[in-house]
């Protein structure tokens, strides 16, 4: 049993470092660690003529989806997306579209449902990139002063749901109670 | 199908239209080789092991037309550095600078190496001894 005790001590030490290098902290995925002030977004309307003004979130608590008509899993959270517009209706959910065409679109919202307030689009990239996205679907709870309270990585799922909700109706209440 | 197909092969070559429409170099030579220093220098965060200068993914292609954006508005190449690692963490960079977040990574070879050649030669001291 000795002769292996180096080997095994060996395998161990990498299998800590391993683990040490490949374990994230779940507030990858869902972060609420930290709130900052939301980044200047460079969006263009989509299907209207409204223009983006960034000051308008001042006052309502905003959930900021990043989807597209070719991304499966975006697809998939639209019917939890429009349950959670259905029960917080003070919610502002809005849409950004990322890397697509405003004709498959406006085919996807009529296929999986529209649960957006207003949909807008990232024409370039530079808002994915100002909230350094590397995926969709990803969505942002934005707070009644305009930060970043919450983000969530990947679809609404269950669990996130969970985290998300309670957030939002802490976020709900924040609004109620401000000047 | 067919129909899908076509609408699925019209929509990608839309797709790719655009993005090669947003990789277009800087017409100061200096600044565009500034560019391609911090393409080299920043990895592309879709791909494996690819900066953004080797990646056609479409956010590497927006990348690179958001470092040629800063670099027109007279940002420096640390000023665009430090944007990007603000947004994608330290992992963005091709050579992640040495701090105590990335201590494992610079030291674990090193540590690994220790560890076994400690482990190798203390095998075979016991083996001489015996």
């Amino acid at each position: 049993m000795t002769r292996f005790a180096p080997i095994v001590s060996f395998l161990s030490v990498i299998a800590v470092l391993v683990v040490l290098l490949l374990v994230r902290p779940v507030s990858q995925d869902q972060d609420s660690s930290e709130a900052y002030a939301l980044p200047s977004l460079p969006l263009t309307p989509y299907a209207s003529k409204q223009v983006w003004h960034q000051d308008s979130l001042q006052g309502k608590v905003t959930l900021l989806n990043f989807f597209a008509s070719w991304c499966m899993p975006c697809a998939a959270e639209m019917p939890g997306l429009a349950s959670l517009a259905k029960k917080y209706p003070s919610l502002h959910l809005t849409g950004v579209v990322w890397n697509d065409d405003p004709k498959a679109i406006a085919a996807f919202l009529k296929d999986h449902g529209n649960p957006f307030r207003s949909v807008w689009i990232d024409p370039t990239g530079d808002a994915t990139i100002a909230l350094g996205i590397r995926g969709i679907p990803e969505s942002f709870l934005i707070d009644a002063s305009g930060k970043v309270r919450f983000r969530l990585k990947g679809p609404l799922m269950p669990e996130s749901r969970v985290a998300l909700e309670t957030m939002i109706a802490q976020l709900l209440e924040e609004a109620s109670h401000a000047p | 199908m067919r129909r899908s197909l076509i609408t699925l092969g019209v929509l990608l070559w839309s797709l790719s239209a655009a993005a090669i429409t947003l990789d277009v170099p800087l017409s100061d030579p200096v600044k565009e080789a500034q560019a391609q220093e911090i393409f080299h220098a920043l990895r592309c965060v879709v791909c494996e092991g690819q900066s953004l200068a080797e990646s056609n993914a479409v956010l590497a292609v927006q990348m690179r037309a958001h470092v040629r954006t800063m670099l027109a508005e007279q940002q420096s190449e640390e000023a665009i550095l430090t944007f990007f690692r603000s947004r994608y963490g330290d992992q963005i960079v091709m050579e992640p600078p040495f701090s105590l977040r990335t201590l494992l990574l610079w030291m674990g070879p090193l540590l690994l190496l220790g560890v076994g050649g400690w482990l190798v030669w203390r095998r075979t001291d016991s083996t001489g001894e015996a």
